[in-house]
């Protein structure tokens, strides 16, 4: 290229008024071997161009999906219905439990029943007294001792 | 017999040139990184990832006529300092 032609072009260039084919065109002449010595203050700039385009990055990196609201909002909104379903459901279902146990029809048989029902809670009281007596024996010899 | 050098010449350039290259290539990079962040942006979308103006105006939400004058803008301040360390060597 002559060297006029390149300087008009330079200035083309620094007026920011080139397409890219044109500006390739100067950075080929640029990187050439033949370029004027007058103009050779301007290799390390298109140099400089050229030499950057080789850098990449080495840090690979992901972006980070754009959660969807309304969906995280159903999702809170089914859990809690779920978990009030089930608290509610296992709450009845005690309740009821505690509500009903059983009839007699017979009241004889009811009345023996009962009986039993007692005389075990009894039999495990009396067993409980049993037991209480050997504090009455430490009473006793406390009472000995410290008078 | 007698072993001759004369055909091993070095194709690569004098270590003094090779020295000087990576020094103005430090200065480009001094240059560019000191210009105001926009045209920073537009530098390197213009001159290194070789971007049409109608793409560069779209990612900086720019018209045209305002990106080619802040590419010249730049430009310009690239071709002073460097011709200021060239004519120098000090910046």
């Amino acid at each position: 290229m002559e060297l006029d032609k390149v300087e008009a072009l330079l200035e083309k260039y620094f007026r920011g008024e080139m397409n890219l084919a044109e500006e390739k065109a100067l950075k080929d002449y640029f990187s050439s071997r033949n370029v004027a010595p007058s103009l050779e203050h301007y290799i390390p700039m298109f140099g400089y161009f050229d030499e950057a385009k080789k850098e990449t990055s080495r840090v690979s990196f992901k972006l980070k999906k754009k959660k969807n609201k309304t969906l995280l909002w159903l999702g809170f909104v089914a859990s809690v219905l779920v978990l009030l379903s089930v608290g509610f459901y296992t709450f009845t279902k005690s309740k009821e439990g505690t509500n009903d146990l059983g009839t007699f029809e017979n009241p004889e048989i009811a009345f023996k029943e009962t009986q039993k029902a007692l005389n075990l809670i009894s039999k495990n009281l009396n067993i409980g007294i049993e037991s209480m007596q050997y504090i009455n024996e430490f009473e006793q010899s406390k009472n000995k001792i410290f008078k | 017999m007698k072993l001759t050098h004369s055909n091993y010449t070095d194709k690569e350039a004098s270590a003094y040139k090779q020295l000087e290259d990576h020094d103005s290539l430090k200065w480009m990079e001094k240059i560019v990184a000191s210009l105001p962040e926009q045209q920073k942006l537009i530098i390197q979308m213009r001159e290194i990832e070789e971007m049409e103006f109608s793409t560069i105006g779209i990612v900086l939400d720019m018209n045209e006529t305002a990106i080619r004058v802040a590419l010249s803008r730049a430009r310009k301040t690239i071709r002073e300092e460097m011709l200021k360390t060239h004519g120098y060597g000090i910046g």
